[in-house]
């Protein structure tokens, strides 16, 4: 069973995940562990005792040590392209001037130049270079250095602040800066895992082979990788937390391009926390064929032209849907920012989807029937305990997605403050989950969707099969539209004639008026993993859905290269295949 | 904003072995890359469109290792290894081609590690159409934008070269590399016992490996590439809030060519002698006469004003009839342009220097062309510039300088005739300060970019000055920094000071050389690809060039204070003064 899909790019602000390529060392020891974190909990409280009794003293900082191990092997069309085993150990720094309701992040109101500085000042972090080892001198000289510019700056910020508050209208819902919460403790073993060079590097080459077998497959890359982190956080006000993660990932793309030119592209990707819990070669392989035989089938598949027709979501592409669509809306900081156009903002307790429907944000969750669930964590990064979230309750929005930046009506963090190693925070997906009281089966969706097509006199519905990613304006400035990319999408015909592959479809719209044409869905849950990257950096998520019935959806036709297929034939082969 | 700048890759022709293969031995990745280069110059084609007229391959396999060492630990290790394929196509012809336009050059490049005849030649297909189409385009765009222009003077595209078959022999890597970590992590201890070194590091980088290149005019050779480097950079805080930062950075073609272990740990000992000295050192005062440049100094100063100017680069033309910008030099070959008694050459085919080997030497420039020596500068006066493939007004031909993607030195020497002993120099240093009446001079011992010594930092504040001043530079153009410069009265009594800079600096301050040392010394730095968008040739990258240049005084120099916001010093206590 293929779960998983590529990155889902939301389009707010696309961030690279690098893994840096360097050896990789033996994990720390656990004795180590408590070592570090106790070690740095020392160093902060040197500083902030210290920095107490200057004129404008931080009254929170956090340390977080990330120790990132990094293994990959890629091939394209059999060969080895890239084979990095590394590791990396570095520190990031916050300090907060101010107090718990108005401190020195508050974002500046108005266009100046220290409404950009600050702004800057909000996703930066204040980076350490670490050892590997838990050497004393370097981890705390690394980390005083840094403490010392990282609260110079805040208490500029904070002088800023203060101006700008000052001199500006009052804010509409003026909830505090930062959330009081319930300090924690918790310590966990670096977890590792041997890297079989070899065996990977043999397994990505058998496989991307396979795309070798069509010449008219002009792209065919496999990866699989294998990443750890180990993340020690502290603060002043307690918090002393370890956690680790490791996780396992192939990714495998293939193109081919239509006689037009059009582009037409596949993916797919697994997720899994054991070597063990990757599929096998064999099934790879076979997936890699198919993925031949379906580019091949794409490439002569016909156009679809503009159209507003009835159509079902699979529980994949409805996964997706719901993270770009809803997921990004019900963020918590946008519900603050006068920039954003805060879909959801008034909407408290206000139906926002069919009440037949919920929507649960659960990164307790490991996995959902066997698959491993990617936004999955005990804390999140900024020391505060995972925990589910019911953000619409049968169709009613009852919260949203909370890290420590507060709103008026929620005062606490919910868990889901996060950030890439090394970025700011900021609220953020985890699991999420839909959760359907109007579910079919499969078979009687496919019959609903015929129905409605013959209701509304259509001459055809469609069916979304996978959905490569997409992306989402939540500004004010732009139109508050969504531009989903699907890449496998068949004609659905009323009077029994077979699906019918198509090819170039774009799936546009407005959130609000997206869901309120749920009619139904079925009964089985489809899960996807992905990376989804916004303000503060690339970080995993996972969406589960059950297929969508949707009464209308409105179709455009996907932008399209203008460079041909390759004007020579592939070469010969000397291997031969 | 992070740390230090990762050291890029960097590439050089080290092997001079004199039994150099006649011809090039047939291995799998020269005929999988001929064989499709020959299909693609047969029959790549558009209808309606040109045919290519030039293809060229390069592979270049690379390993390359790194460490990272602070206070006495490693932070980063890592190993890797790449191997990229470039291609580039040309459509037109020699004197009017798709190159030089917009973006200059058009070549696509993909990884590919495997020894695999199938998947070599398949990313060739692809990379070679890919390049095609791309240089069809900006052919047609570069034809329409000079239809209607009256070229006063039309200078080919490329220059026509005699095809080279060679094989050069390989080096090894260094084999122990463990040592070498554990030198590094010996080295960055020395801070340990600063704790007014706010922060420091100490890196080595290791590169080697081999570059296939082969063309459509029958170019085929098989070269060794490869750097070593060892950078040690620190910085403190004067008591007045001032940053002093100093450096060492080494270059050399293997590492079995660095210094050995104890003289890089002196060497260590000795920056952070000069850190402390130069943080209760007072500023310098403002002066404008004499300086004498050590020889290090001068051979940077060399480096950073002179060897640009000796450079034949040529700008790409572009959509806008806009005049381009030509090499300050290039108007003046025939004309005096140095001091008298001073002649410069470039000399790539001098491997060694008495014992130590040249790192900037090599025997194949990176289009292929064999390397020669040029005398660019005569009793004073300049009698050609350095050229790659790429011709410029009256310099039709390569003088095996196409480097690093664009033009490049090689091994420049300077010589005077009226050169003196170095103790002789500096006497006549003081002699010259007294018969001026000066109350002191100044003693440079090292010049360094404007750029350089950026922190090995840690923060923002970097990005955040260039926010607040727009990103531009808010005053006049600053010339290099001195971080070791000694103020010397005319009766021989030396002081460090600190915090100054030289005036805004050009070629030309090269007429008011007053004096040389026999003594030479041998500095060698990566030079960066052609600066004014001078893209000719494949792999555009940092390659070593070396320079030989003897101690100078230099006449009527400016120096300044280098002006600063200071930070205040840190509140809290440095952990490692408990």
């Amino acid at each position: 069973m293929r779960y998983a899909l590529p990155r889902v790019s939301c389009g707010l602000l696309a961030a690279i995940f690098v893994v840096s390529t360097a050896i990789v060392v033996p994990a720390a020891q656990p004795a180590a562990v408590s070592r570090l974190g106790n070690l740095l909990q020392s160093e902060l409280r040197r500083n902030f005792d210290r920095l107490a009794q200057e004129e404008s003293p931080p009254y929170f900082i956090s340390y977080t040590v990330y120790d990132t191990g990094g293994s990959r092997a890629q091939a394209s069309f059999g060969a080895l392209q890239r084979s990095d085993q590394g590791r990396t150990r570095f520190g990031t720094v916050e300090v907060r001037s101010g107090d718990y309701a108005l401190d020195s992040t508050r974002p500046l109101r108005g266009n100046s130049a220290s409404a950009s500085l600050n702004s800057l000042l909000n996703t930066q972090t204040t980076r350490v270079p670490l050892p590997f080892s838990d050497s004393e001198a370097p981890i705390r000289t690394g980390f005083w250095r840094a403490t010392d510019r990282a609260w110079k700056q805040s208490a500029e910020a904070l002088t800023r602040v203060q101006a700008n508050v000052a001199a500006t209208v009052r804010e509409e819902s003026p909830a505090p800066d930062f959330s009081r919460e319930t300090p924690q403790s918790a310590s966990a073993e670096p977890l590792s895992a041997a890297w079989d060079r070899s065996t990977w590097e043999g397994r990505v080459r058998r496989i991307s082979a396979q795309f070798a077998l069509d010449p008219l497959v002009f792209r065919g890359d496999v990866t699989i990788s294998m990443d750890s982190t180990t993340r020690y956080y502290v603060n002043s006000e307690g918090t002393n937390v370890t956690t680790s993660e490791l996780v396992w990932r192939v990714g495998m793309q293939a193109a081919t391009k239509a006689d037009d030119g059009m582009e037409l592209p596949l993916y797919a990707t697994y997720f899994a926390r054991t070597a063990a819990g990757l599929p096998s070669e064999a099934q790879l392989v076979r997936e890699a064929r198919e993925m031949v035989a379906q580019l091949a089938r794409l490439r002569s598949a016909p156009l679809v032209d503009p159209a507003t027709v009835p159509a079902i979501l699979s529980g994949r592409a409805a996964g997706v849907f719901f993270h770009e669509i809803f997921g990004h809306r019900i963020e918590g900081h946008r519900q603050r920012n006068a920039d954003d156009a805060q879909t959801f903002a008034k909407r408290l307790n206000e139906s926002v989807l069919p009440p037949f429907l919920s929507v649960v944000f659960d990164p307790t969750r490991e996995k959902l029937g066997d698959v491993a669930l990617s936004g999955h964590y005990h804390f999140d990064d900024e020391g505060v305990r995972a925990r589910p979230v019911t953000v619409v309750d049968k169709g009613v929005l009852k919260t949203f997605l909370l890290g420590r930046t507060p709103l008026a009506a929620f005062p606490q963090s919910n868990g889901h403050g996060r950030a890439q190693p090394g970025r700011r925070p900021v609220s953020r997906q985890s699991n999420l989950l839909v959760q359907s009281e109007q579910a079919v089966s499969s078979e009687r969706l496919m019959e609903m969707l015929r129905e409605e097509i013959r209701r509304q006199g259509k001459p055809f519905g469609l069916y979304f099969e996978n959905i490569e990613g997409g992306f989402t304006q939540t500004g004010r400035t732009a139109p508050n539209a969504f531009n989903v990319l699907p890449n496998l999408v068949y004609r659905v015909y009323a009077d029994g004639r077979p699906r019918e592959l198509v090819r170039g479809v774009d799936l546009i719209g407005t959130p609000l008026a997206a869901f309120s044409k749920i009619i139904a869905t079925d009964d089985r849950m489809e899960i996807f993993n992905g990376m989804c990257g916004a303000e503060s950096g690339s970080v995993p998520v996972a969406a589960a859905s059950p297929a969508l019935l949707v009464s209308e959806v409105e179709v455009q036709k996907k932008q399209q290269s203008q460079e041909t297929l390759p004007i020579l034939p592939a070469p010969p082969s000397r291997r031969g295949s | 904003m992070t740390r230090a700048r990762a050291l890029a890759l960097l590439a050089g022709v080290i092997a001079m072995s004199p039994a150099v293969a006649a011809q090039v031995a047939e291995d799998f990745v020269l005929t999988a890359l001929r064989d499709e280069l020959q299909r693609a110059m047969a029959s790549l084609r558009i209808e309606g469109q040109p045919a290519p007229y030039y293809i060229a391959y390069q592979l270049d396999d690379l390993s390359g290792r790194r460490v990272t060492a602070r206070l006495g630990e490693t932070g980063d290790e890592s190993f890797g290894r790449s191997r990229t394929l470039r291609v580039e196509v040309r459509v037109g012809d020699y004197d009017f081609d798709s190159s030089r336009f917009q973006s200059g050059l058009v070549t696509e490049s993909a990884q590919i590690i495997d020894d695999d005849y199938d998947a070599l030649r398949r990313h060739a297909w692809l990379l070679t159409d890919s390049a095609y189409k791309r240089a069809v385009n900006v052919f047609a765009r570069k034809k329409a934008a000079f239809q209607n222009r009256n070229a006063e003077e039309a200078i080919p595209d490329f220059s026509k070269e005699t095809p080279v078959q060679r094989v050069l022999e390989s080096s090894a890597p260094t084999a122990n590399w463990s040592d070498w970590s554990g030198r590094v992590r010996q080295m960055s201890a020395v801070f340990v016992a600063d704790p007014l070194v706010l922060s420091s590091e100490v890196n080595l980088i290791e590169e080697h490996g081999r570059r296939h290149f082969i063309s459509s005019e029958g170019f085929s050779i098989v070269s060794p590439i490869g750097l070593s480097a060892v950078r040690v950079v620190a910085e403190t805080q004067a008591a007045d809030g001032t940053t002093v930062r100093d450096a060492i950075e080494l270059y050399e073609g293997s590492l079995s060519d660095m210094p050995p272990a104890p003289e890089l740990l002196a060497r260590t000992r000795d920056l952070a002698a000069r850190l402390a000295a130069a943080r209760q050192a007072p500023p310098g005062d403002e002066y404008t006469g004499p300086v004498l440049f050590e020889g290090g100094a001068s051979a940077e100063l060399v480096a950073q004003v002179l060897v640009p100017a000796l450079l034949a680069t040529r700008a790409v033309d572009s959509e806008r009839a806009a005049p381009v910008a030509q090499p300050p030099f290039l108007a003046r070959i025939g004309s005096k342009v140095l001091a008298e008694e001073l002649t410069v050459t470039d000399t790539p085919s001098l491997a060694r220097l008495g014992q130590r080997p040249v790192p900037g030497a090599y025997v194949l420039d990176d289009e292929g062309v064999a390397a020669q020596d040029v005398t660019l500068v005569e009793g004073g006066r300049l009698m050609t510039l350095l050229t790659s493939r790429v011709p410029q007004r009256g310099l039709p031909r390569s003088n095996g300088h196409g480097r690093g993607g664009g033009v490049q030195a090689g091994v420049v020497q300077v010589t005077s005739s009226a050169a003196v002993p170095m103790t002789e120099l500096k006497a006549r240093y003081l002699a010259l300060l007294k018969e001026q009446g000066r109350a002191y001079g100044y003693i440079v011992r090292s010049v360094v970019p404007p750029t350089a010594l950026a922190g090995t930092g840690t923060d923002v504040s970097d990005i955040l000055s260039l926010l607040v001043s727009g990103g531009a530079p808010s005053a006049a153009p600053a010339g290099p920094l001195l971080p070791q410069i000694i103020k010397v009265t005319p009766e021989g009594t030396e002081a460090v000071v600190r915090s100054m800079r030289l005036g805004p600096v050009a070629p030309n301050l090269f007429r008011d050389v007053i004096g040389a040392s026999q003594e030479r010394t041998l500095h060698t730095w990566r030079g960066a690809p052609g600066s004014v968008a001078a893209v000719g040739s494949l792999g555009s990258r940092q390659v070593p060039v070396s320079a030989i240049v003897p101690a100078l005084i230099i006449d009527d120099l400016e120096i300044q204070r280098v002006r600063e916001v200071a930070q205040k010093l840190p509140v809290v206590a440095s952990p490692l003064a408990r």
